[in-house]
């Protein structure tokens, strides 16, 4: 079976201006082989779950540095669940306290990234993480 | 007699200051010194100031300790002002949540999960008002970190002094008001670049004239510097903007000497001690020059870089926090040593949350221990001299500069953000970073190395969920009980007075008097200028 | 409206960043449009190779127009116009692209050639010229030059008009 690529969509929900790490992740994931859809900053989680859906990606990435992370994430997974995107790889970076990772994850935020997470790190996450979900469905 | 020359191997390849940095040489001497002029390098107090800009530097007066503050609703920003200046800090600093920044109120769809978590939540100036509690304006100094609503945020820090009895001519603080930076790195803009610049002009020219004693704009490097742009890069860059805003004043019919003196700078230090120190040298050289001879001032004060630093935020690990303590230490020491006006010192649990009252308090201790038992304030530019540092500082102009004249070839720094150039130079250069530290070429101690498997039991600062329900609930208050035919006049008047070549900054201190909220003069100029769209740049 | 964004995948890593939605904010939430980024994949002539099976899904499912932006590169392009009913060039005054363009003979394929950011020096001379060199290679067609500001919202109805007149006639010829 020949290598699909993987389509990732990277995006900013909520008023958070910092675009560092969507940007050089970007860049990162795309050297590592994958197709990112970069959809910019300012975004609702509407906005990310229609394009997410519409688009078809494996993977959302998403980033809050402002604190908003605990209303904006789990808000994003649910509509866009809602909408369609049922196999939809979630993960999400920016300033997030440890404690708040579990309740991410129930959320369904597979994992959160934190500041200086090496880009390999989450590339390999994500190969990994897509190939079990592939396997479960085939079950 | 046996000569022993050693010749072991270096530890790396090639040293360099940061990635993407200086070549630095193994050794420096005499001779690395003697290629500058002594008009490179005059006393402290003497054109063109590389030392420092007054003859007696922190001898007569230390810097401020101006820590950046600001969380949830005005009662909890209130306390911890009162509790940073009873620790001794002696200027204050606003972060204002990122509603407040973007011009929307705390019931904006928009602002959900928002309210109080990066600053404190301000809607109008009963919220302003209710911030400076039992502190008297007339007494202290307040820089206010807004750009895309500054004009809105210091109507009401005029309307609330004078409440309290105080003259707008008595204010002394800066707004930050630096939208170029916006659309090159932080992005809270709301508004297309002209009108943009027409705000930003409008606040300079109603201080020169009202506000003697106020800094009405804090050109930026900090935050390119945080999206990963060099040391070389962060000077030229914020100075290619700090050009385009001396022009766009001429333009506007002022004297350079009637505004340039109130211009002031804000930069990042970097944990490399050197290459800020010789960064701020380079930074006071060239804007003495380019004052003098681009601009033509007369008034030394406007030829007189003053600025605040802020130790870079980028650089704190979310592993082994207290590693950060140690960083902020020889940022801050660069910053002192670099001969700054004003300092504000990280937390070490900033990685993870807002500082905690110990991370801050420590934080607060770190600039006073500099100050009084360190040694360093204690004469002006105490490394001046050094081999190292005076080639340094020359390099990093010469760096600098180039980056000055590519932005002039454009068409101005303007033309650069159009095209991209500013925006593609930071991103390659934070790729080129990631790479470095992915690799392990540039060393994060605790993070890419010398890491250990650590419980993470650091008490953050929480901000819990009924900090947006109150500031809801205060807002739908003030709506119902202000005189809202009041507000719907001014804000009539804010839209042709936005329409004309009038100063907006009048018609807005009168809007925020009727209790006009952010979100709603915000709006009106929306409707009048339009708002920015993120162009297609990773 | 269906819109097809294709961006070149990376020769090294096989990897693409896909930019062209972000010019499009305004419609994520539009029900009327419908947006999807691809990545060249190694295709070569600025498009990917499944651009024409979308192309075609896009209007079975009811879409009246499928705008496809193309890779962008100009000189070697011409995938798009076995696909394309109405071939539009984008330049803007001020980049080599436009004199590339036209030394190319890009012209010579174009229905539309759209000079945007028309508020800038140059964008009236370039214009003439592009009128010039369509009515030089294109006696029978009928040459169109539109002058827009994107940004602005300048032209974009004379764009849209002219178009919609090149889709309806070649809808006739096919039929």
């Amino acid at each position: 079976m020949s290598e699909r690529k993987i389509r990732v969509l990277i995006a900013k929900p909520g008023l958070d201006g910092h675009d560092r790490g969507v940007k050089v992740l970007s860049r990162g994931l795309r050297d590592a082989g994958m197709e990112v859809i970069y959809l910019g900053l300012r975004l609702t989680p509407e906005q990310i779950a229609e394009t997410a859906v519409q688009e078809d990606v494996d993977v959302v990435g998403l980033s809050c540095l402002s604190g908003a992370h605990m209303t904006l994430f789990p808000k994003t997974v649910n509509l866009s669940r809602a909408k369609g995107g049922k196999d939809i790889l979630f993960i999400g970076g920016g300033i997030v306290p440890k404690k708040d990772v579990p309740k991410l994850r129930e959320a369904g935020v597979a994992q959160v990234f934190g500041p200086g997470t090496p880009i390999k790190e989450i590339a390999d996450f994500i190969r990994e993480n897509l190939a079990e979900e592939k396997r479960d469905n085939k079950d | 007699m046996a000569e022993e020359k050693e010749e072991r191997p270096e530890r790396r390849k090639e040293f360099r200051t940061t990635v993407g940095g200086t070549v630095v040489k193994r050794v420096y001497s005499p001779a690395d010194v003697n290629v500058c002029r002594e008009e490179d390098v005059p006393l402290p107090g003497e054109y063109p100031y590389t030392r420092h800009i007054m003859p007696g530097g922190y001898r007569t007066r230390l810097w401020t300790m101006r820590q950046y503050a600001g969380f949830a609703t005005v009662e909890e920003t209130n306390e911890r002002y009162k509790y940073l200046y009873r620790q001794g800090q002696t200027g204050f600093s606003v972060a204002f949540h990122l509603p407040t920044q973007e011009g929307f109120d705390s019931d904006h769809p928009l602002s959900a999960g928002e309210v109080g978590r990066c600053g404190v939540a301000i809607d109008s100036l009963e919220d302003m008002e209710r911030l400076w509690e039992g502190i008297p304006l007339a007494e202290v100094s307040t820089s206010m970190t807004i750009n895309a609503t500054a004009a809105i945020v210091l109507a009401m820090y005029i309307a609330t002094a004078e409440k309290q009895g105080v003259s707008a001519d008595r204010l002394r603080g800066t707004v930050q008001n630096d939208i170029l930076k916006e659309y090159i790195a932080r992005n809270t803009y709301i508004f297309a670049p002209a009108p943009s610049m027409r705000l930003v002009t409008d606040l300079c020219s109603y201080c020169a004239q009202n506000l003697p004693q106020w800094n009405s704009i804090s050109i930026s490097g900090y935050h390119m510097r945080e999206a990963g742009s060099t040391a070389a890069q962060e000077a030229g860059f914020t100075l290619a903007n700090a050009v385009t805003y001396v022009e766009a004043m001429i333009d506007k019919g002022m004297d350079v000497d009637s505004f340039a003196p109130r211009f002031s700078f804000f930069f990042a230090a970097y944990t490399n001690v050197l290459e800020e120190v010789a960064k701020f040298r380079a930074l006071r050289r060239m804007w003495a020059r380019i004052m003098k001879e681009r601009f033509r001032a007369k008034n030394p004060k406007s030829m007189m870089l003053r600025y605040h630093v802020q130790t870079d935020g980028f650089t704190l690990t979310e592993p082994q926090p207290l590693n950060n303590i140690v960083r902020v230490t020889l940022q801050a020491l660069a910053a002192v040593l670099g001969g700054c006006q004003s300092l504000h010192t990280n937390s070490f649990d900033e990685a993870l949350a807002l500082p905690s009252e110990l991370a801050v308090q420590v934080a607060l201790r770190t600039q006073q221990i500099i100050a009084h038992e360190s040694g360093v304030a204690d004469t002006v530019d105490p490394l001046g001299g050094s081999y190292y540092l005076e080639r340094l500082t020359n390099q990093i102009e010469e760096r600098a500069m180039r980056y000055i004249t590519e932005i002039d070839h454009m068409g101005g720094a303007l033309k650069a953000i159009e095209k991209g150039y500013i925006q593609r130079e930071i991103a390659q250069s934070a790729y080129s970073y990631q790479r470095a530290v992915d690799s392990g070429e540039q060393v994060i101690v605790g993070a890419n190395r010398f890491t250990s498997e650590e419980k993470s039991d650091t008490e953050v600062l929480e901000i819990g969920a009924e900090v947006e329900k109150k500031q809801v609930a205060r807002l739908e208050k003030l709506k119902r009980e202000r005189d809202d035919e009041r507000v719907g006049q001014v804000l009539d008047k804010i839209r042709d007075i936005a329409r004309s070549d009038k100063n907006v900054m009048p018609v807005l201190i009168e809007a925020v008097k009727a209790y006009a909220t952010i979100g709603e003069i915000s709006d009106v100029l929306r409707d009048v200028f339009g708002e920015y769209r993120e162009p297609s740049l990773v | 409206m269906g819109i097809i964004g294709v961006d070149p995948s990376s020769p090294v890593s096989g990897g693409a960043v896909l930019g062209d939605r972000v010019r499009m904010q305004q419609h994520y939430l539009d029900d009327g449009v419908f947006i999807r980024s691809m990545a060249s994949r190694g295709c070569h002539g600025g498009l990917a190779d499944a651009v024409e099976v979308v192309a075609g899904l896009l209007a079975t499912s009811g879409k009246d127009i499928v705008i496809i932006e193309t890779v962008g590169t100009g000189q070697t392009e011409v995938a798009i116009t076995q696909i394309a009913n109405v071939l539009i060039l984008v330049l803007v005054p001020e980049s080599g692209d436009a004199i590339q363009a036209l030394k190319a003979g890009i012209v010579e394929l174009a229905d539309i050639i759209v000079i945007n950011k028309a508020d800038r020096e140059g964008a009236e001379g370039l214009a003439d010229e592009f009128r010039a060199a369509q009515l030089q290679s294109h006696p029978r067609n009928e040459p169109a030059v539109v002058a827009t500001q994107a940004i602005n919202d300048v032209g974009i109805e004379e764009l849209f008009q002219e178009i919609y007149r090149r889709c309806v006639a070649s809808r006739l010829k096919v039929s």
